[in-house]
This record gives structure tokens, C-alpha cells and sequence, in this order.
């Protein structure tokens, strides 16, 4: 329902960012990019139990569960913001936006897709 | 372009700009892209407006925007359409002013000055746009 008359909306007319979460939820085996969230949307893509994500620059909300990080082959589990914000910004240092893109660093709650 | 407004429906737009360059950011689902959509209708009469969002992903954005020239150019989902040479580009470019609709700043020089958030008020039954700074 629109929050601003309570008509129902078409599913082209949701935000970008509830289209993300949506993606997200329904599609498990599927990376996709959360550039286009807002901080409540980050917070909800945070709380989902399942789901890949995917940015080139750090988006974390400060109240934020353990989440597994991969990049390539690695897995890592995260429970702390500071960390996790230090670990997208090293990854960040060692690789140009060309290897962003070629090898896509993924953050996940649960389960990673290569 | 110092102030845009338009009415579609039950909603009223009425942005005042006080700068070259604004960047509109803010929580999703303020109604952003609601209002982006409003102005894109507004193209067709008035030719001083240019609307650019995802749908454009595949363009040579810089290229496009080095043709225009003193136009209010509105640019949606900008975070993913805009890369590092093209925030460059906008930067610097004398010749047109531009509203975008994202969160990041990276490359456009901005300072809170350019930081605007959307607001809206539903005033009986229209409910009214319009732009506050972000900071």
C-alpha cells in the first residue's frame, strides 16, 4: 500500500530499495547489488536469515548480525561493524573497480553463490 | 532553474534549488523516484528538462550530458548509473544543472550545501513534495 494515499501499489511503482529486499528474499541463489538502498532498507537486508548482497563500497548498518563475507574462494564470518567495515575497505585497497567487477565481493548472511 | 513545480494526480512538486548541483538522497521509499517520475512527465513540455535513470544503463552517459547545454538535467538510480569520469564531468560542467537522486557523492566535490532529502505533507487530500538539506 502507498503511505502516502493507501492506494495499492503495482509492483513498478515500489521503491528501489523494497525491490532489492524482495529480490533478495525470493531469489537465494542470486547476488544482488544494494547500492540503491536507503538505511532503513540496508537494516532490513541485514535481519534477512538468507540472501547474497553485493556492494563496492561499504554499507553497514551499525546495529548489524554476524554475516559471512566472501571474496573468491574465502569465507569469513563477521559479527562486528568496525571489522566488517575494515574488511570492505581492504578489499577495496587491494582491487581496482575493473576486479570489482570481474570478480563480484559478495556479503551474505547465510549462504554465498559464486 | 531556481524552483520546479508541477501537480500530477493528488501530488504537488515544488523543489527550490539553490545550487548547481543537488544531490537528493534520503531513506527508501520517501517517494524519490515518485517524484522523479513526475518531473519526467513534465519533458515533454518544457525541453529544458532531460530525465535519465536505469533505463539508460546501457548509454554513454558522459557522452549524452557533453551535448547538452543549459539544461536541468534529472538523473534517478544514479549510484549505479553514474561512473567515476561521468561524477567528474557533472562536476565541472558550467553549461547545465543537475538534480540527483542517490546516495553517493564520491566525485562530485559536493559539500552539505548540496545535500538535499525529500519531504512530503499531506495536505487534505494533496500531498505536497518538496526539498530540505540533508545535514
Amino acid at each position: 500500500m502507498s503511505k502516502f494515499n493507501e492506494v495499492a501499489l503495482d509492483i513498478d511503482c515500489l521503491s528501489t530499495g523494497c525491490k532489492i529486499i524482495l529480490n533478495v528474499l525470493y531469489f537465494p541463489n542470486k547476488v544482488f547489488c544494494m547500492k540503491e538502498c536507503g538505511d532503513n532498507a540496508i537494516e532490513l537486508l541485514y535481519s534477512l536469515k538468507n540472501g547474497n548482497i553485493y556492494s563496492d563500497y561499504a554499507m553497514i548498518p551499525f546495529e548489524m548480525p554476524a554475516v559471512r563475507v566472501a571474496n573468491n574462494s574465502k569465507y569469513q564470518i563477521i559479527d562486528d561493524y568496525e571489522e566488517l567495515k575494515r574488511w570492505w575497505k581492504n578489499e577495496m585497497l587491494t582491487k581496482s573497480d575493473e576486479e570489482f567487477l570481474n570478480n563480484s565481493y559478495f556479503i551474505c548472511n547465510k549462504f554465498c553463490i559464486f | 532553474m531556481k524552483n520546479f513545480s508541477t501537480i500530477h494526480t493528488s501530488f504537488a512538486i515544488n523543489f527550490v534549488f539553490s545550487n548547481n548541483i543537488t544531490i537528493l538522497t534520503g531513506l527508501s521509499a520517501a517517494g524519490k523516484t515518485a517524484a522523479f517520475s513526475f518531473i519526467r512527465e513534465c519533458m515533454a513540455i518544457n525541453p529544458q528538462i532531460v530525465c535519465l535513470n536505469y533505463l539508460d544503463y546501457q548509454k554513454d552517459i558522459k557522452e549524452m550530458l557533453t551535448q547538452l547545454k543549459n539544461k536541468m538535467i534529472v538523473i534517478d538510480n544514479a549510484d549505479i548509473l553514474l561512473d567515476d569520469e561521468t561524477r567528474k564531468f557533472i562536476s565541472l560542467d558550467e553549461n547545465n544543472q543537475y538534480l540527483i537522486i542517490g546516495r553517493n557523492p564520491k566525485n562530485l566535490f559536493t559539500t552539505k550545501d548540496n545535500l538535499f532529502e525529500l519531504v512530503s505533507n499531506k495536505n487534505e487530500d494533496v500531498t505536497e513534495f518538496w526539498i530540505q538539506p540533508y545535514l
